[in-house]
């Protein structure tokens, strides 16, 4: 059995590096039921690295804009406020986590969020969901298992190689060495952070949809998750296509041929997830 | 030698087909000359209305090449469902990514 539990990880959550100021009050902000444009530019304003990366992230195609534009303000019109709340979300979220840890392993993790997302926006589209939280919460949804990998190396290694003696799905192994899972871990941090609600249980129940309200974006978060491992984000010879709940897949109400018609489009978006980690 | 490129319909291109010139659009351009074009570039095309391409004539691949493309295509889903299991709904899936990718070139 593992020396760490689930406790053990989230009692040290609060010793992450905290996510900086600017970000923290922008997501307090965005959470107001009555937020303004001019409110939001200028606390985006306040951190100019955040303002360069959403203006960047805004004028690529990962996020589908149709225009360029070329001030925040213009980015928060185009985008519209809804779209540029969870867009902030994500971005600043994605920029804080990819200092907390780097390397090639990264890589292939960013890449599944990024193709997760990327499927998750299409399939929310289809099914009639909003797309902007469907996107980020797919962006988001393993964030469990970077904090495991960045914090607890020695047991994600334990992990990894639990995984390939048995070639079993990454959650079995967690359940097999430390008797917890990344989804468990996404859901404390999730609820530490405040994010919100909607993402929150898209985080924590993405592996069990089932045990989720019946509009919650975990089902739709789940099969873009599976969806994105069919188009081998991240691939490699290690890459297994996860379980597809009946359920989740039940409820999303899209037919086959859509769902293959929606396979090709995101395969053509396949570089805009590339470039948008770079 | 340079092989021959001709226009065609839009609706008459088929995946696996290589551009012989740049598929442009209000000045964008959107595929390189030398792309050997999938469903899913296709499909992108019939969305922006383009509505005829330049391609090699004699440009396509063999049957032997696109019979061994298949054949990597059927491999590799199969390792990416090696655990996949009976239950209904992922071999629905199973079956809809294997199609998906048989139709499609490389």
């Amino acid at each position: 059995m593992s020396a760490i539990t689930l406790s053990t990880v989230v009692a040290d959550l609060d010793r992450l590096p905290a996510l900086p100021e600017v970000v923290q009050d922008l997501l307090d902000y965005l959470q107001r039921p009555d937020v303004e444009v001019g409110q939001v530019a200028q606390r985006i304003a306040r951190d100019p690295a955040l303002a360069a990366r959403l203006l960047r992230v805004a004028n690529s195609s990962f996020y589908g804009l149709q225009t360029q534009v070329a001030t925040i303000p213009d980015a928060l019109v185009v985008l519209g406020l809804r779209a540029a709340r969870t867009l902030v979300t994500g971005a600043a979220l994605v920029a804080h986590f990819q200092t907390l840890a780097a390397g090639e392993e990264q890589h292939a993790f960013w890449l599944h969020s990024a193709g997760c997302a990327l499927c998750a926006r299409v399939l929310a589209r289809q099914a009639g969901v909003d797309t902007e939280s469907a996107f980020t919460a797919a962006l988001l949804h393993d964030i469990g298992r970077l904090i495991l990998t960045a914090r607890f190396p020695l047991e994600s290694r334990r992990v990894a190689a639990c995984r390939a003696a048995h070639d079993c799905h990454p959650i079995d192994a967690e359940h097999e060495v430390l008797g917890f899972d990344h989804a468990q871990i996404g859901a404390a941090l999730a609820a530490l952070w405040k994010f919100p609600a909607e993402i929150a249980a898209a985080i924590a129940g993405h592996h069990s949809p089932e045990d989720q309200a019946r509009d919650s974006l975990a089902s739709l978060v789940h099969v873009a998750d599976v969806m994105a491992h069919a188009l081998e984000f991240p691939g490699g010879e290690d890459d297994l296509v996860p379980p597809l709940s009946t359920v989740a897949w039940n409820r999303l109400g899209i037919s086959w041929d859509e769902f293959r018609r929606l396979l090709g489009e995101v395969d053509a978006q396949r570089e805009d997830a590339e470039r948008a980690l770079s | 030698m340079t092989a021959a490129i001709g226009a065609i319909p839009l609706d008459q291109a088929q995946p696996g087909m290589v551009l012989g010139e740049d598929v442009t659009s209000g000045g964008n351009m959107l595929l390189p000359r030398g792309t050997a074009i999938s469903a899913a570039q296709l499909e992108s095309l019939r969305r922006r209305e383009v509505s005829e391409i330049v391609v090699l004539l004699g440009g396509e691949r063999s049957a032997a090449e696109i019979q061994e493309a298949r054949e990597t295509a059927r491999k590799r889903v199969a390792q990416l469902f090696r655990r996949a299991g009976t239950e209904a709904t992922m071999q629905d899936l199973l079956r809809t990514v294997l199609d998906y990718r048989l139709d499609k070139p490389g």
